[in-house]
């Protein structure tokens, strides 16, 4: 038994041993605080008996002969005799680690001094056992199968089977339910399988990609079936890997126990979810870092029992450790109640180790220098103990998860306490991917490490987005951050330079630094089977490996954090973590206007949020179709509307303008998915202020008010409202239903005249980000004493929406964090809300849009800036809702 | 080498004859789809879906100095299994499987080139041709020290 390569039999003893060492140690923990029930002492017994057996049987006869000690021991606690706690809890903890640390040896090597510890043991319990009052003596069910055994030592293939019947033979009447059920398969069969599995979802994706082009009926039929049945033996064969996280978790039952003793302090840990399962390959990635992330709660997260009185909190810290299942991951929350990260500490001990300098000290923002935690080298606790506080934690905790495609986010109150949060993907084997095409070949990128996609029209002319460069080197202005680009195509073929009209920017997320890898095409999302390319390839490390896609093609996988290295990127600062940037723009007050001339003498603005693009045209370019003068911009017409003439000032004159301005300046709006350009004489600039929009005088025809900036009152100009008259100018049909549209609001605002909504108690929640329409809509709602609440995003509204009480609800689409389509699912989802009125208002509107709004539980879905449809359509709702708030009602 | 019969998988390149033992050769295919790999060396054609296992194409003429020939659609490929790695190697045309006595058998001489002569285990006196055997080990070895250095140029 000297080699290295257990025999199988061997491995599962193993097993077993370390299968029922856990479920014993968790038992015996059970007692301290809860009187063990008749069924569970007897599974101890039988636990114990079990070990026995098996230990002797292969000829272990000191771990036997423990065994048989315990069994002794526990043999009055059957009866009913003497209570479990009675017998030493400790005690019998540490002789079961004895079995733990013996199965982890793989029992190949009994060290003199193991030998010692166990004979220690042994005579302690044997010692002891006068104390009991019951018959010491073992009884009858134990010496069958022990007997033959102790004769043979060793015998291999033998084995097997009589574990097996060693197990069976214990007392059988109140089994242990699940036993009879389960088999156990080595993993390696489970490996193979998972693999066969991946593959014949490779043959699926190619078949259903050539029935799709397929006109046979049948062959469809059969391809669709073959689909179905994969999926489902795919998330079968998945979950044959997976094992309830409990398995990792309840061990930390002890380690949290030895902490407090060790540490005096009186910690609980609460276990919630333990039943999420995860796969096995999975949960042993995640065993380290979460036992380093439970031993930092202890030691250093939560305080000492004084330093809890004194601070008015419970004398016993609590780590709760939640897990469950969310959005395709498994997300692990490790809660403690403890003191939580101290921001100006860690930034002063960074600085003391020089992970950060004095300006960038200066500038860190509280989160940001709780991430401080992660930086590799960091260690806070003043006394370096044997617990934790080695330096070398956090940052291997967060390495380590992301190694296996996971991520750590950290979150921390002073005072109160951390969580870390940490996101495992299900499984390793398939992952989702974005597929992208650079020059001929087509990549796929890993989705984990995708933050977003950002289409850049490059005209360098242009005020607006644009392609930039630095040092030679190309930077992104995103939401006024710059982000640095790699061009894909540059970096596979350094020969291959070349001017794009427009780039096609993957956000990605390389170790928290974000950079922009620029593509040619952006395909589709695919599930894809990650293949390791050639060890001889390795050194490539710009490529994780390499995939089959659904067409049958072979596509490489592009690593991210390879591809930033290989660019020099990391030597960037990292960017700000996205949420914090979203975070600050929805807090900023600042709104944007772009400010022109349009032949008048006040300065107009257009709120920068409806600007689609700037273009400018030649003068002889534009030609009249009809009565609209027109334009050819990228292989379609593009109407152009002057707003000089819209807003009454004078004719659009071409010949006259054109010797005055060189070029038609135009503001292309993007509305329903088709372009209209608004005619401007000037642009002047784009402005940023938080002053609000006076719409005294919002009556105009195509004014939506007016501005106070440095003194000067400019004008700020309905976009929408002028494209929609250019629209009908457009379809002139159309104004018909228009005007018909308008002779109903009338009739209807004279219904709501005679029967009006009283306004007094109804509250409405508006979920928008955008600061102008925000102002826009509560200015709206304001001006119909409405009352509204705001929330910046869909998950905001969905809090605020259970805390308060509203009549209805007006959603954007578009929205970080959670959309407003995700919003109305998860809102109808909730019982109490599911005949609210809610209302889709957006910029993305067409009928598959509205479409999908419905389809997700939009009452409607409407167009922002349609004030008089918007307050029609909301003073409907509210006076034939048939929704009752909690509190109060909606008086009709 | 007790045995005094070995089966070999000839080939051509720029018309002079190649073989490698039968045991390595998993088996001939036609030309199949590229998917290339940009910065790998150039003898590194790319990748090939063979049955959804995936195969690295080694474009042998490369790695011997050869003159570069296309690759076209009647390009046949020689897939080889060894040491957990699948290699296609492009040639210009799969010859016959030969059985080879080992009483002709013979060194490499001394005047065929290095580059060649290092890939090759020796030659075969058959009766027509005389027939260089390649070593897949030696090839194998020669671009894992290749891809050794391939991180370190960038």
């Amino acid at each position: 038994m000297s080699n290295n390569q257990l025999d199988p039999a061997l491995q599962e003893l193993v097993a077993e041993i370390e299968e029922i060492s856990a479920r014993v140690t968790g038992l015996i923990q059970l007692s301290e605080t809860t009187q063990l029930n008749a069924l569970q002492i007897d599974g101890l017994y039988r636990d114990v008996h079990t070990l026995k057996g098996s230990c002797l049987l292969f000829g272990f006869h000191d771990m036997g002969a423990l065994a048989h000690e315990l069994e002794t021991r526990m043999e009055p606690v059957r009866k009913g005799y003497v209570q479990l706690k009675d017998v030493g809890v400790d005690r019998l903890l540490k002789a079961f680690d004895l079995f733990g640390e013996f199965s982890r040896a793989h029992m190949v090597t009994m060290a003199p001094e193991f030998k010692d510890k166990v004979s220690q043991m042994t005579d302690s319990f044997k010692n002891g056992s006068s104390k009991s009052a019951g018959p010491a003596a073992p009884q009858p069910a134990a010496p069958a199968p022990a007997a033959p055994a102790a004769a043979v030592p060793a015998p291999a293939p033998l084995v097997t089977v009589t574990t097996v019947s060693a197990a069976q033979n214990s007392p059988p009447p109140p089994a242990n339910d699940e036993t009879n059920s389960t088999v156990r398969v080595p993993v390696t069969l489970l490996d193979n399988l998972m693999g066969l599995m991946s593959e014949m979802v490779l043959v699926r994706n190619q078949v259903l990609q050539i029935s799709n082009n397929s006109d046979d009926l049948d062959f469809l039929n059969l391809s669709q079936r073959l689909d179905v049945v994969t999926s489902e033996l795919q998330s079968e064969v998945m979950k044959t890997r997976m094992q309830p996280i409990g398995n990792v978790l309840t061990k930390f039952q002890r380690v949290v126990r030895d902490l407090a003793k060790e540490l005096n302090k009186r910690i609980d840990l609460v276990l919630e979810g333990t039943e999420t399962e995860l796969d096995k390959s999975l949960i042993e990635a995640i065993k380290d870092p979460l036992t380093h992330i439970i031993r930092n709660a202890c030691d250093h997260g939560l305080e000492t029992t004084e330093e809890r009185k004194a601070a008015g909190k419970a004398e016993n810290g609590q780590i709760l450790v939640r897990s469950f299942h969310e959005g395709g991951q498994v997300i692990i929350q490790i809660t403690d109640n403890g003191r939580g990260l101290n921001g100006e500490k860690l930034i002063k001990k960074a600085l003391e180790k020089g992970i950060i300098t004095t300006e960038k000290a200066a500038k860190m923002t509280d989160r940001e220098a709780h991430d401080l935690i992660f930086a590799a080298g960091f260690s806070t606790a003043a006394n370096v103990t044997n617990i934790s506080g080695r330096g070398v934690g956090m940052d291997v905790v967060r390495t380590n998860i992301e190694k296996i495609g996971g991520r750590v986010e950290l979150k921390s109150e002073l005072g109160k306490g951390m969580t870390l949060s940490l996101k495992i993907p299900l499984t390793l084997a398939i992952v989702p991917a974005m597929i992208i095409r650079a020059g001929q070949e087509k990549y796929a990128i890993p989705q984990v490490k995708l933050v977003e996609l950002v289409r850049v029209e490059n005209n360098p002319d242009s005020e607006g987005e644009k392609i930039e460069y630095i040092q030679g080197k190309p930077v992104y202005r995103l939401r006024g951050k710059l982000l640095p680009l790699v061009i894909l195509g540059e970096v596979l073929n350094p020969e291959n330079k070349k001017e794009q009209s427009s780039y096609n920017i993957v956000v990605l997320n390389a170790d928290n630094r974000f950079f922009g890898l620029v593509v040619d095409e952006i395909h589709d999302t695919a599930d894809i089977v990650v293949k390791p390319l050639s060890r001889f390839l390795k050194n490539l490390a710009i490529y994780s490996g390499a995939t089959v896609l659904g067409d049958g093609s072979v596509s490489l996988i592009l690593d991210v954090i390879g591809l930033a290295k290989y660019a020099q990127l990391t030597a960037a600062r990292p960017v700000e973590d996205e949420t914090v940037l979203l975070a600050r723009e929805a807090l900023s007050d600042q709104q944007e206007f772009l400010f022109c001339k349009v032949g008048a003498p006040t300065v107009h603005g257009l709120p920068l949020a409806v600007v689609h693009r700037l273009e400018e045209f030649q003068w002889a370019d534009i030609q009249m179709s009809g009565e609209i003068p027109v334009v050819q911009y990228r292989d379609q017409l593009l109407p152009i509307m002057s707003i000089h003439e819209y807003l009454g000032y004078g004719k659009f004159d071409i010949v006259n303008l054109s010797q005055t301005y060189p070029t038609c300046k135009t503001v292309v709006i993007k509305k329903n998915n088709k372009l209209y350009a608004l005619q401007v004489h000037e642009i002047l600039d784009v402005i940023s202020t938080s002053t609000n929009i006076d719409d005294a005088f919002s009556d105009r025809k195509g004014v939506l008010g007016s501005l106070l900036n440095n003194g000067e009152v400019s004008v700020i100009i309905n976009a929408y409202e002028c494209v929609e008259h250019l629209m009908n100018k457009m379809a002139p049909n159309q104004i018909s239903e228009r005007v018909s549209d308008m002779a109903h609001y009338v009739e209807e605002q004279k219904k709501q005249k005679a029967k009006p909504v009283d306004v007094k108690n109804v509250k409405i929640l508006l979920n928008e980000d955008s600061n102008f329409f925000k102002r826009h809509l509560v200015a709206i709602l304001k001006k119909n004493n409405l009352a509204v609440d705001v929330a910046v995003n869909g998950q905001e509204g969905l809090d605020m929406l259970q805390s308060g009480d509203y009549d209805l609800v007006l959603s954007d689409i578009e929205m970080p964090i959670m959309s407003g389509l995700d919003f109305v699912r998860a809102a109808r989802a909730l019982g109490p809300y599911k005949d609210m009125p809610m209302i889709a208002i957006t910029t993305k509107f067409s009928e598959a849009y509205q479409a999908e709004g419905i389809e997700a539980g939009f009452n409607e879905y409407l167009e922002k800036i349609k004030e008089t449809e918007l307050v029609e359509t909301i003073f409907n709702y509210l006076s034939s809702s048939t929704y009752r708030k909690k509190q109060g009602s909606v008086a009709v | 080498m007790s045995q005094q019969q070995e089966q070999a998988c000839t080939f051509y390149l720029e018309d002079r004859m190649y073989a490698l033992d039968v045991q390595e050769v998993q088996e001939v295919t036609k030309s199949l789809p590229i998917t290339p790999i940009p910065l790998a060396p150039s003898y590194v054609k790319g990748l090939i879906n063979l049955r959804g296992q995936i195969a690295v194409s080694i474009d042998l003429r490369e790695m011997f100095g050869l003159p570069k020939l296309e690759v076209n659609e009647f390009t046949n490929n020689i897939v080889c299994r060894t040491d957990g790695i699948l290699m296609a190697f492009p040639v210009d045309r799969v010859g016959e499987v030969v059985e080879n006595d080992y009483n002709l058998f013979e060194c490499t001489p001394d005047t065929v080139e290095p580059k060649i002569a290092q890939f090759m285990k020796g030659v075969f006196k058959s009766p027509h041709d005389i027939l260089s055997m390649l070593d897949i080990e030696s090839i194998l070895k020669c671009l894992h020290q290749h891809g050794k250095a391939l991180g370190t140029e960038a």
